[in-house]
């Protein structure tokens, strides 16, 4: 993530000098520098968050050999992709243009982004197939599988229902790695489930109530105005059902 | 009856703020009400003058007949106080009574402002005929609105009580339903002074 984002943070100062600017600007190597930025800025930090939490939120592990082949198979695609950008951009390729005239020696930076482009393509069908394999078949997760010093680790994976009954004491940055601290937390996270704290009980009545508000805002686009009146009746309708629910179990 | 059964039978339960969870989420919600009507509000006051076809607010709004329909849901409020007091005390036919009361001025008030739409639609004054218009039907149109609702609020409210559903325990309903009743009745002070009183 860092190194990544560093290049496209080094090649943003450029954009700084306005010779430099000219003849980068609306060219390839400007679309290489936002990638870098956006790609080792956001992107990679969201898919090391969701290898990160995915145990938590589904109490499965994902794959650690088919994240290896995403890992290596994006790192190789996004620098094949994007790298050479920064000199078919420098050598006159605008961005925004699907074609380019054959004298000006482009061909090689280009073919080297497409192969790059499919790479990194293939990757992300790596991810989302690492992704539903494991959620119905991976290796179950205990608590704290990575061995984190944070609180969501101290509770099971997948959480339970209302995951802090009482909030822990907390006295540091990572508690689970203080022992003392950590059987403190333990303590408070996992026991007392009769002192669990009163909450309302689930009700599907919201989403129809928000289904009856969108229907009747789009039904006055028809212009007749009784059609409204349809919406305006399932807000009616879900709105007593769940007046009238029982709020707690 | 473990502890947690017992709190669920009572509205007043335990929250970590010490405030009913309902009333602090009413109370949201009208800051989010106090929001769309100072936007609505607003926007009469920055087009106030500036039709360039009549009619003008002067010529057509009637002082007179709306100070009696604002009475009338001044005197709502007044209404809704005391019915609160009577759910309060377990007095159901005060508590009929007194919603009915608030039916009947809310219903009133509603009643007057049809008469001065359909009036001022006579007059040649329409939703599409300048600014005045435009800015005066949506604020008071949505006032209105809003008071509908509340009637409907307080006749389902009247309803339970009149089928004995409606004990003291339960007052915090009627108390919050008096909240959007007085809101929408400071609503309709802050317009009736910004847009009829003073022109």
């Amino acid at each position: 993530v860092v190194a990544v984002f560093t290049v496209g943070g080094l090649s943003g100062v450029m954009h700084a000098s306005a010779p430099v600017d000219l003849q980068q600007h609306d060219s390839y190597f400007v679309v290489a520098h936002f990638h870098y930025v956006l790609v080792g800025g956001a992107i990679m930090g969201l898919f090391s968050g969701l290898y990160f939490w995915f145990p938590k939120v589904t109490g499965r592990l994902m794959s650690e050999k088919i994240g290896k082949w995403h890992f290596w198979t994006t790192m190789i695609g996004f620098n094949l992709t994007f790298f050479p950008m920064h000199f078919s951009g420098l050598f006159g390729m605008p961005r925004r243009t699907w074609t380019y005239q054959a004298e000006l020696n482009l061909e090689t930076w280009n073919q080297l982004s497409t192969v790059g482009a499919f790479i990194f393509g293939f990757s992300s069908l790596l991810l989302i197939w690492n992704v539903f394999r494991s959620a119905r078949k991976g290796e179950k997760a205990e608590a704290n599988p990575w061995n984190a010093g944070t609180l969501e680790w101290s509770i099971p994976s997948p959480p339970h229902h209302y995951n802090f009954p009482e909030l822990p004491e907390v006295r540091s940055r990572e508690p689970l790695w203080d022992d003392a601290e950590r059987a403190e937390v333990e303590a408070v996270t996992l026991a007392h489930p009769e002192q669990e704290p009163v909450m309302p009980s689930p009700s599907f009545w919201p989403i129809v109530l928000a289904f009856g508000i969108t229907l009747t805002w789009a039904l006055l686009m028809t212009g007749i105005w009784w059609m409204p009146l349809v919406g305006m009746a399932v807000v009616a309708f879900a709105l007593y059902s769940w007046a009238f629910q029982p709020a707690f179990r | 009856m473990s502890q947690a059964a017992a709190i669920a039978h009572d509205d007043h339960h335990y929250t970590s703020t010490g405030l009913s969870s309902w009333k602090v989420g009413f109370w949201t919600f009208i800051g989010s009400e106090c929001l769309f009507f100072a936007s609505l509000i607003s926007t009469y006051m920055v087009y106030k003058g500036r039709s360039v076809v009549g009619p003008y607010p002067e010529e057509i709004l009637d002082i007179p007949l709306t100070s009696v329909s604002t009475f009338v849901l001044l005197m709502s409020s007044l209404a809704m106080v005391l019915a609160l007091d009577a759910v309060q005390k377990g007095d159901r036919r005060f508590s009929l009574v007194w919603l009915g009361a608030v039916i009947l001025l809310g219903s009133t008030f509603l009643g007057f402002q049809v008469y001065e739409f359909n009036h001022f639609v006579h007059e040649g004054l329409t939703i599409g005929t300048n600014v005045f218009g435009s800015s005066f039907f949506v604020l008071t149109g949505f006032h209105g609105a809003h008071v509908t609702g509340g009637v409907i609020w307080m006749i389902t409210l009247w309803l339970m009580a009149a089928r004995g559903k409606l004990a003291p325990a339960d007052s915090m309903k009627v108390e919050i339903a008096g909240l959007y009743w007085h809101f929408v009745d400071i609503v309709w002070i802050v317009i009736f002074t910004l847009v009829y009183l003073i022109q």
